[in-house]
Parts: C-alpha cells; sequence; structure tokens
C-alpha cells in the first residue's frame, strides 16, 4: 500500500451561531494514501463540506476547528500561521466546488484567473506561466487551448467551465485535490465525461483525491474507498466494493437501499425514515437512533469506531453478513 | 414573547429592540413638541421687530439682555434671542418639510400608481419624464424654481415639491406594477368599480410601505433641502427665518469668531435631520421584505 | 458596440430637444421677460421696441424656433450684468468648478473605496464601525453646514488653511488652474473636501455592500482554495467585481457634484459657474440662467452617455450580449 499522504485524526470543527453551538464535524478520522481517491458520502449538512473546508484551514467565524490534527505528509496542519497555510493552499492540497459559473470570476479572463493562482506560488516569467496554463487546459480536455485561454468564463459551457475550475486546482500540480460535488451542477452525460476524466488525470498525475458527495453512484464509481458521514460524525469506512456489498450500519444500508442502481431489480426502494436532526439538538448518544430499526437502550451511548481489518463502523448493533440485503 | 394584536403594535414591538432608533424618535417628538408650543415657551417672539433690541445685538451665550432675561445662545445680528429663533425657526423648517413632503406624496404616489395601472403609452411618458427628472439633481431644479418663481412660503414649497415627487412616483410606479399583476386587482376591476376607485381603494394601500420609507427620508431631505436654499438666499423672507436663514444671517459674522450666531441653529438642524435619518433606517429595515426572515 | 452608442447618442438628442423646451418655457414664459430686459420706467416707445427686438411679439412656437435655431449657432445672448457673451462668461468659470469637483469627485473615490471595502472586508471592527457612523453624518449633514464648520475650524479658529478665492493660478494649456500651485493647493482643500463628504460616504457604503456581498461568494472561496493571499483577492477579484457599480455612480455624481458645487462655491467665494449660476438669479441675468441649464443637462446627458459605454467596457458578459 502506497505511504499515508493525509491523516486526519479527531477533527472537531465548531461554529459558535446565535442559537448555541454546534459541532458541524465532531471527531472525524481517517487517512488518504498517495495517489488514493477517497469517497466522502453523506446527506447535506452531515459534515462532509466542513470536512474539506477544514482540512484546507478555510473555515470562516463563527466557527474553528477546536480539536484534532490534520497531517500531511505528516506535518501538522491545525494550528499553523495564516501565510503557512495560504502557502500549502493550491501548491499541496487544491478545492474544485460544485457551481463553476459561481466559483469562476465572471470580470476576468482565464488567463488571468489562472496566472493569479499560479503567482500566489511562485514568480514565473509571463511566456513560461502561460505556457504552463496552455498545458494543464490541454490535458483537462480543453480544445484549443492557446486560443481560448484569452476568453471569459461566460463564454464556456458549463462542462468546460469546470473544466478550467480543475484545472486551476492543478496549476501548481497539489497532491491532493479535494473535490466538493464538483459534477453535481452538471448535466448528466458530462457528469460522466468528467468523472472519468479526472478519475485517469488523478491516475496519471499520481494526485489523491477526496470526492466529497451526497451521491453513492457517482462515489461508487470513481473512489477506491468511501467514508460515510452523518450528523457530523464518520459512520463507516471500508473499501468500496465491500461496503457495498455489505454495509455495516444501518444508515448505509438505508443509503444503499434508496440508490435505483444498487438495489436489486423487483425490490422496491427502501426510504430512511425521518430526517437528519438538527445538529443543534442532537439526541444523546447515536444520532441515527431515532430513524433506526435497530436501537435500543444501547443507542443513548455514543457507539465507538470499531475496527475489523480495512473496515470500521460506528454501531452497537452493526449488521451481520447474513442480514445484509 | 407578546403576541401584539394590531400591525402597529407589532411594528412598535420590533422597532423598540433598536436602541438608536428609538432614541432618534424621542428626539424627533420632543423637537417637534418644542416646535409646536415655540410661542408659549421660547423667552421672546423673535418675528416681533418691536421686540428687539440692537443694543443686544451679536452678544455671546449667557448674556444677559436690556429685557432682563438670559440669553443663553446669545443673540444674533437683529438682537434677536437666538434661542428662541431656534426654535421659531424649527418650527418653519418643519412646517415645509411637511408640507412639502405630504404635497409630493400625494402627486407623486398617485401618478406613479396610475402610470402602473394603465401600462402602455401612458406609462411609458409618464416614466420617462420621471427618469429624466430624477438624472437630474433635485437641488438643481428646486433652486431654479425658486428663482423663478420669486420668495416665500409658497414658491418654496413648490419648489421642494417638484424636486421630491419624482422620489415617490417611481417608488409608487415600481410597487403598484407588482401589485397590478395580481388577482385581486383584476377581481376588483371585474366588479363596475371605476379605475380611479380600484387604484385608490386596492392598489395604493398595498404600496404604502415602500412609501412611507421614501416619505421619512424625504422629509428630512426637503428640511435640508429648505436650509439650503433658504442658506442661498432663495427660501423664506428675511422677517421670518427659517434654520437656514439664521444660518446664513450668521456666516459673516463667523469669520471674526462670533460663531454662536451660525453654530447653534445649525446644531439644532442636524440633530433634526440625523434623528430623522435614523428612525426613517430603522422603518427602511423593518419594512424592507429582502431583510426580513 | 458601434449600433449601441448610435441609438443611445440619438436618445440624447431627443432629450436635449425635450430640456430645451423645458427651459424655455421655465425661463422665458413663466413670467414677463420684457420686465427684466428693460428698466420699469421705461417708455411706451422703448418697451414696443424692444418686444420687437427680441421677437416677443411672434407666437410661442416661433419663439421656440427661434430660440433654438440661436442655441444649435452657440448664441447664448449677452449676460445684463457682465455685458459679454454668456458663453464666454461661462467658460470663463468652468475651470474653477471642473477643478473643485474633481479634486472632491477624486478624493471621495480614492478614500472612499478602500475604507468601504475594509468596511465591508471586516464588518464588525470597531474601524469599520466608526467608518459607517462617519458615513451616516456625511448623508445626512447638508453640505452648506459642513462648510461653515469647516471655516469655523481650520480658517477662523485654527488659521491653518484660507476660507475664499481660487488663490495664485498657473497656466495650463491658456487655462488658469489652482492645484498648479502651493498656493492654490491650500485654497482647492477644504472646499474641495466640503465638495467630497457627500461622495465619500456614498462610495463607502457602495464599496461597503459590494466587498460583503462578493465576499460571501464562491468566487472568494475558490481564489482562498487556491492560495491566493487576502491582499491579492482583495485588489484583483473584489475591487474588479465590485468596480461596476461604482464607475456607474461615479459618473452619476460627478454630474450631482457638479449641481452641489453651487453651494460649495458659495460658501468658499470661488469663482466658479455656481457662484455665477447664484448670482444671475439673484440679479435676474436670465440668459446665463438658460446657458447655464442647457450645459448643465448636456453635461448629464454626456455623461449617462459615458457611463454607459464604460459599462459595457467594464462588464465582458455584457459587452458580448450587445455585440451578437
Amino acid at each position: 500500500m502506497s505511504p499515508v499522504l493525509l491523516d486526519v485524526n479527531g477533527l472537531t470543527t465548531r461554529f459558535a451561531t446565535r442559537a448555541g453551538s454546534l459541532n458541524a464535524v465532531e471527531d472525524v478520522s481517517f487517512t488518504v494514501a498517495e495517489g488514493e481517491i477517497v469517497g466522502l458520502v453523506g446527506e447535506s449538512g452531515s459534515g462532509k463540506s466542513v470536512t474539506g473546508f477544514s482540512i484546507l484551514g478555510l473555515i470562516d467565524p463563527p466557527g474553528r476547528i477546536v480539536a484534532g490534527s490534520v497531517k500531511l505528509n505528516g506535518r501538522e496542519l491545525v494550528g499553523l500561521s495564516h501565510a503557512a497555510l495560504r502557502s500549502m493552499r493550491g501548491r499541496e492540497i487544491a478545492m474544485v466546488f460544485q457551481d463553476p459559473s459561481a466559483t469562476l470570476n465572471p470580470v476576468l479572463t482565464i488567463e488571468t484567473q489562472m496566472r493569479l493562482a499560479i503567482a500566489a506560488h511562485e514568480s514565473l516569467g509571463d511566456a513560461a506561466a502561460r505556457a504552463r496554463c496552455i498545458e494543464v487546459l490541454g490535458a483537462v480536455g480543453i480544445p484549443d487551448a492557446a486560443r481560448r485561454i484569452e476568453a471569459y468564463p461566460h463564454q464556456f459551457s458549463g462542462g468546460m467551465r469546470q473544466r478550467v475550475a480543475i484545472a486551476i486546482a492543478l496549476l501548481n500540480r497539489p497532491k491532493l485535490i479535494i473535490c466538493d460535488e464538483p459534477t453535481t451542477a452538471l448535466d448528466v452525460s458530462i457528469q460522466a465525461q468528467i468523472l472519468t476524466e479526472m478519475k485517469s488525470l488523478a491516475a496519471r498525475l499520481g494526485t489523491a483525491m477526496i470526492w466529497i458527495s451526497h451521491d453513492l453512484a457517482t462515489v461508487s464509481s470513481v473512489a477506491s474507498r468511501i467514508l460515510v458521514m452523518y450528523a457530523g460524525r464518520l459512520i463507516e469506512a471500508g473499501p468500496i466494493a465491500e461496503v457495498l456489498r455489505q454495509p455495516r450500519h444501518p444508515y448505509t444500508r438505508g443509503l444503499l437501499g434508496s440508490l435505483p442502481g444498487i438495489a436489486r431489480p423487483g425490490q422496491d426502494l427502501v426510504q430512511i425514515p425521518g430526517a437528519m436532526p438538527s445538529l443543534i439538538d442532537l439526541p444523546q448518544g447515536c444520532a441515527f437512533q431515532p430513524r433506526c430499526g435497530f436501537a435500543d437502550a444501547q443507542c443513548a451511548t455514543m457507539p465507538a469506531l470499531s475496527a475489523e481489518g480495512a473496515r470500521s463502523f460506528r454501531c452497537h448493533h452493526p449488521l451481520a453478513a447474513e442480514t445484509a440485503p | 414573547m407578546t403576541e401584539a394584536s394590531t400591525p402597529l403594535a407589532r411594528f412598535w414591538d420590533e422597532f423598540r429592540h433598536n436602541t438608536v432608533a428609538v432614541i432618534a424618535l424621542g428626539v424627533v417628538i420632543a423637537i417637534s413638541i418644542m416646535a409646536i408650543a415655540a410661542p408659549l415657551i421660547s423667552p421672546q417672539n423673535p418675528y416681533d421687530l418691536a421686540n428687539l433690541v440692537l443694543m443686544d445685538a451679536r452678544r455671546p451665550p449667557g448674556f444677559v439682555g436690556s429685557k432682563g432675561f438670559t440669553h443663553w445662545l446669545g443673540t444674533d445680528a437683529q438682537g434677536r434671542d437666538l434661542l428662541s429663533a431656534i426654535l421659531y425657526g424649527l418650527r418653519i423648517s418643519i412646517q415645509i418639510g411637511l408640507i412639502a413632503g405630504a404635497i409630493a406624496f400625494a402627486l407623486g404616489a398617485t401618478l406613479g400608481a396610475f402610470a402602473a395601472f394603465f401600462g402602455g403609452r401612458i406609462e411609458a411618458l409618464i416614466m420617462r419624464v420621471i427618469d429624466l427628472q430624477l438624472s437630474f439633481p433635485a437641488i438643481l431644479l428646486a433652486l431654479v424654481l425658486a428663482a423663478l418663481l420669486g420668495q416665500g412660503k409658497w414658491p418654496l414649497i413648490a419648489a421642494l415639491v417638484t424636486a421630491q415627487y419624482a422620489y415617490f412616483a417611481r417608488t409608487a410606479h415600481g410597487a403598484a406594477s407588482a401589485e397590478r399583476s395580481k388577482d385581486y386587482v383584476d377581481a376588483a376591476l371585474s366588479t363596475p368599480l371605476a379605475a380611479r376607485r380600484v387604484v385608490f381603494r386596492h392598489i395604493l394601500p398595498n404600496c404604502l410601505p415602500p412609501l412611507i420609507v421614501v416619505a421619512t427620508v424625504q422629509v428630512a431631505n426637503s428640511i435640508a433641502l429648505e436650509a439650503t436654499l433658504s442658506f442661498l438666499g432663495l427660501g423664506l423672507p428675511v422677517t421670518e427665518p427659517s434654520l437656514g436663514m439664521l444660518i446664513a444671517n450668521g456666516f459673516q459674522y463667523m469669520l471674526s469668531g462670533r460663531y454662536w450666531i451660525s453654530i447653534y441653529p445649525g446644531v439644532a438642524l442636524i440633530v433634526l435631520i440625523v434623528a430623522i435619518n435614523l428612525v426613517g433606517d430603522q422603518v427602511r429595515d423593518q419594512l424592507n421584505p429582502r431583510l426580513r426572515r | 458596440m458601434l449600433g449601441f452608442i448610435i441609438q443611445r447618442v440619438l436618445q440624447a438628442f431627443v432629450v436635449m430637444l425635450v430640456i430645451s423646451a423645458l427651459v424655455f418655457t421655465g425661463v422665458y414664459a413663466v413670467g414677463n421677460p420684457i420686465d427684466v430686459l428693460i428698466s420699469p420706467d421705461a417708455t411706451q416707445l422703448i418697451r414696443e421696441q424692444t418686444i420687437r427686438a427680441y421677437g416677443l411679439d411672434q407666437p410661442l412656437w416661433k419663439q421656440y424656433l427661434d430660440f433654438l435655431g440661436r442655441l444649435v449657432r452657440g448664441d447664448f445672448g449677452r449676460s445684463f450684468v457682465y455685458n459679454m457673451p454668456v458663453l464666454d462668461l461661462i467658460f470663463s468659470r468652468l475651470p474653477a468648478t471642473l477643478e473643485l469637483t474633481l479634486a472632491a469627485v477624486l478624493g471621495a473615490t480614492a478614500l472612499g473605496v478602500p475604507l468601504g471595502m475594509y468596511a465591508g472586508y471586516r464588518p464588525e471592527s470597531p474601524l469599520a464601525k466608526a467608518i459607517m457612523a462617519f458615513s451616516i453624518l456625511g448623508f445626512s449633514v447638508p453640505t452648506f453646514w459642513i462648510g461653515l464648520v469647516l471655516i469655523f475650524t481650520f480658517a477662523v479658529s485654527l488659521g491653518w488653511l484660507p476660507a475664499g478665492n481660487r488663490g495664485d493660478t498657473a497656466a495650463l494649456f491658456g487655462i488658469q488652474w489652482s492645484f498648479l500651485t502651493w498656493n492654490g493647493l491650500m485654497h482647492l482643500f477644504l472646499p474641495a473636501l466640503n465638495l467630497s463628504l457627500f461622495k465619500f460616504a456614498l462610495m463607502v457604503r457602495l464599496a461597503r455592500a459590494g466587498t460583503r456581498e462578493v465576499m460571501l461568494t464562491d468566487t472568494v472561496k475558490f481564489a482562498r482554495a487556491a492560495g491566493l493571499s487576502e491582499g491579492t483577492i482583495l485588489l484583483r477579484h473584489v475591487l474588479r467585481l465590485i468596480a461596476i457599480p461604482i464607475v456607474t455612480v461615479f459618473g452619476l455624481e460627478f454630474g450631482s457634484t457638479l449641481a452641489f458645487a453651487v453651494v460649495t462655491e458659495t460658501i468658499f467665494s470661488w469663482p466658479g459657474v455656481g457662484k455665477l449660476i447664484i448670482d444671475s438669479i439673484s440679479t435676474l441675468d436670465r440668459p446665463v440662467m438658460v446657458a447655464y441649464l442647457m450645459l448643465v443637462a448636456f453635461f448629464f446627458i454626456m455623461i449617462n452617455l459615458s457611463v454607459d459605454v464604460a459599462y459595457a467596457a467594464l462588464d465582458p458578459r455584457l459587452r458580448t450580449r450587445r455585440a451578437a
């Protein structure tokens, strides 16, 4: 197995709101190996995006990381100075967002925006910087990059725009890219295209990725390992094929059951009853118990994360192999 | 939290949470009461020329005049007690601001609502003229009109109304266009009511919140504009000085260090305008649906 | 783009025509101009001669056409008071006003935009709150009153700066300017400050609102994630995004600042067109009033036109839409 690139341990990010403080991310631990693609799945509000921003040190007040560590190649990122974090961002860990029409600046050319991203980390000459931009644009599949580089974002289609955003993330050859639902805002056909392209690009460049999504199907087609979050906590992790075949946490099984492609033909799609509780008043113990068919008195205490080989889960009543669908 | 019954009570319930706005409202009310009661509480009638003693002119604050009472804020060039002059001046300033604001409100709101109601060419024409006028600075319009119409209270009010009705018209037009497209207007029109009735009974009342916001700002603006015009010598006659005129009259003495003749009327004016604007800010925040949660 | 400009120029022409009609009615038709043209104790004969000489016996529409004809030829008549062609008179005063207005608007923008951006970037900081409180004051307090306070403080009490006139001037392109001499600059400072306070408050508010909005967008988050420094983000991304409304207001406000210069020029006895129009109003010098109004209207229309063109240049989305 490749050496560990990112080691997140006990990460807790807290937001102090007027209604009270809440932990958007609580005691989350996982690792990402070099060149590995890890999927991070959860409903909206489960803390998956906040996890991504916490790794980059991009949590705005009133939020802050209150506990845990984030190590990149053994170097601690939590508590680094603003300047050190800034020079790490983009160069070692980059991020791509959901909606490219919102992330790209509409009044600057693609070239200007790319050159600003390069200039943040190294001073290249005009020609060299431009050559790098064109090379990366070509790598993400923008045809005629040398000419298109002078265009403005609105002159690209949605899919092309996201390719530009990905190119900006790749510019400084980061070791890890955090992709926060980068295909959600795109047409389905383009989604699949970008998905496969990014997968092969990551393999070619040896870039590791954390692929954040609410969509298990998307994640299962890119990631080799999957992390499932619920109400700010990691509740299940493991190699993707094993988790899909045999989920151990009832919530993961619920997610799988509601997926048309994965549920068995002829079987009704299963809906998880109820909704995710508000982070401000979580139930005592396991946050999933109000919606869980297996819940009992034991669930009033928070289950520990138990590990079994490459897999881990956080449940008092893990599903055994025979109860799996 | 108590559930207030009337809209006004609910409005007040929200308003009183902004301490600054409440204090400002208190100041506006206090100044208004002082202005209304000016003939009763001021030491002297500043308009009665027979009452003025030239010996007492341009005296500093605290001077005890020949009439035996203390001029707490000093006297002006004609020997007027400044405190009295300010109280009477406030009276005129508020009066003119309110009258001009009310006429501009009525005229502008009606015009805007009718434009939105009739639509088509009439709407295009009215709104084009109003946009044109809005692109012109209000002070310039008021200046020219005040110059053409001559001095006096009513020419001044006419100038202020001309400079300001367009703001009301545009606001009313915007709100009324939105209302016009709603079903209840069609419902009202399908009954044999006159169009005029539909505008006044149905459309206009629903445009009130944004108009009230414009009104608070415009009353403050009227007062400031009136003071500016009077300062430039285009406002009221010298015999009945408004605050702007008092300031203008004191201006020449300021250069020789007799600051009080200009400064105190100015302070009164500023306090009044800033207080109205602060109240207006809060009213705007409360009535703006986009800021509501 | 060209078609767009032609369309706007045509529109501007129509607006000018409408304004000329309004000014004509306002200044010539309201009231009897003959009362102003000749002294009240003139004989009936002189009176009738003057009426004929000025074409006042003609029907109104013909008078208006004559008026238009003279305007087109640049003939605004002679000032009664200064007894010189009105246009020459106004142009001799124009540099003083332009200088004052430019100094005020540039100063307000150069100071107001960065401070407003700061107030929008750190809205909770004490400095941001102080900036906003100051801008509310700048908004509500009438210009003339601020002028008085400035004179009282800096000219009368402290004696640091002069309170009136342009001071020494030096020639550039054959025109006298105050900002070229130290003494002239000292004279320019207080009036420019006075005139700029309202604009300053406006710029602060605009820049603050824009910055607050832009800082919350994914554009800024994405730039941060790419490792851009906060300074680069503010200067390159945010400033460009908020520039569009600021340029619009800058242009429109330049016009209204010209109008407000009337007040400032009167207080500081700054010999510009603003002081000229106030003097003309009090002496009923109608040709000067007409010429001033028409020029201001022309100015306004030119400004509106350039703002529209600048808009198209600043926003690439608009540019392509119009070219298409």
